[in-house]
């Protein structure tokens, strides 16, 4: 059993080590953001012309715009539409595209920003969730991994470590404060005023 | 290895709410309770921002902001930077949120009160929020500690698996395997990754 645990514990982490330290790393960028982010540069802007599409609901009509000019990344809707146009982003790490559809006009605007390397990091870290889109998949896909590895790495390390060890008094410390602060902390900031 | 155990609490949340951000279903999304009701709440004179340019302002509404948490004894940040303002001559309107907890507070100073409405979050949503939480906050130093603990957690398992991998490289009967597994996964993370930026 012993043997086993220890193998699983060692070829989880060797398959998931590239993906879960990219999101460690860029994780620590994001908590210490102003040590690592350096001014974007200038957004650049260009226009297209778009034939007709119709009357489209805006979901649709992202859709298509984004076929159409061959726009990659996923579409993100604003919480609020401005007056008068359809507006929505591209989004993938590393770039943003603002696609401006006036409502009366055949010309779109592509205000495309660009992040940079740290920047990039941390678009990586917040790709989440499944669309269809097959790379953005297998990606989400390697995120879920990463979250399970975790688990298991925790689970069966504990299981590692009480099986080699003799003296437990340590371990049992650590393992019992982290224990009790992680719940202690929850229930604080769930129930203190 | 003590490292280790002492982030396995922090290790079990990071996993768990990396699969519910992945796995957003239905019922780990509703508030468990939302209450509303209005108190008595006396307060230093809120400052105004009419006229004020943006960082003049923002700072306004900071100290704004945290004299209302002071006044309501809780601890919270505002949701971005714009959060909290005068919404009409005796209304000031401040979202505050902290894991687990979101108000949204009128406070009208002229008759001393304020009407508070409490979202508290569910067991998911305090999980999530709790997920790379560096905040400070002024008025709870034990909250504030997360954020040292979270940077614990960082260290702890960027230093495990750099030593993971060295401990491993000295095992001989285990180093082919590995080694094929390592280059197998890091080549299809390492392509996921770059696929992911350049073509979406």
């Amino acid at each position: 059993m012993y043997n086993v645990i220890r193998k699983i514990h060692l070829y989880c982490g060797l398959i998931i080590l590239i993906f879960l330290m990219m999101y460690f790393v860029s994780g620590y960028m994001m908590v210490h953001r102003p040590w690592f982010v350096a001014a974007p540069p200038a957004p650049t802007t260009k226009m297209a012309t778009l034939e007709s599409t119709g009357a489209l609901p805006t979901e649709q009509l992202a859709a298509e715009v984004q076929k159409k000019l061959g726009l990659v990344g996923r579409i993100q809707f604003p919480p609020k539409q401005p007056a008068e146009v359809t507006r929505f982003w591209v989004v993938r790490p590393g770039t943003m595209i603002r696609v401006d559809v006036p409502a009366r006009a055949h010309l779109i605007y592509l205000t495309t920003q660009r992040v940079g390397l740290v920047g990039t990091l941390i678009m990586l870290h917040k790709v989440r969730g499944y669309d269809g889109q097959l790379i953005f998949d297998a990606y989400a896909f390697f995120c879920d991994l990463a979250g399970l590895s975790m688990i298991l790495f925790a689970i069966s390390g504990v299981y590692l470590w009480w099986k080699r060890v003799k003296n437990h008094s340590w371990g049992v410390l650590c393992l019992t404060a982290s224990c009790a602060y992680a719940a202690g902390m929850m229930l604080y900031l769930a129930y203190a005023p | 290895m003590y490292g280790g155990l002492l982030c396995f609490s922090y290790l079990i949340l990071f996993g768990i709410s990396t699969l519910n951000f992945n796995h957003p279903f239905p019922f780990t999304q509703s508030p468990a309770s939302v209450a509303t009701w209005s108190q008595p709440m006396v307060l230093p004179a809120l400052a105004r921002t009419d006229g004020k340019n943006d960082p003049e302002a923002l700072k306004i509404r900071r100290e704004n902001n945290r004299a209302i948490l002071h006044a309501l004894g809780s601890f919270a940040v505002p949701f971005t930077d714009a959060d909290g303002d005068w919404i009409d001559a005796d209304t000031y309107h401040a979202h505050l949120l902290r894991p687990g907890k979101e108000y949204e507070i009128d406070v009208h100073p002229s008759q001393g009160s304020a009407t508070i409405t409490q979202t508290r979050m569910s067991f998911w949503a305090l999980i999530r929020d709790l997920h790379g939480s560096s905040v400070v906050y002024p008025d709870s130093i034990l909250a504030s500690t997360w954020a040292w603990y979270t940077e614990l957690c960082t260290y702890v398992v960027v230093a495990a698996g750099i030593s993971g991998v060295y401990l491993w490289t000295g095992r001989k009967r285990e180093r082919r395997i590995g080694l094929a597994l390592l280059g197998a996964a890091g080549t299809v993370s390492l392509s996921l990754m770059l696929l992911i930026t350049f073509h979406g």
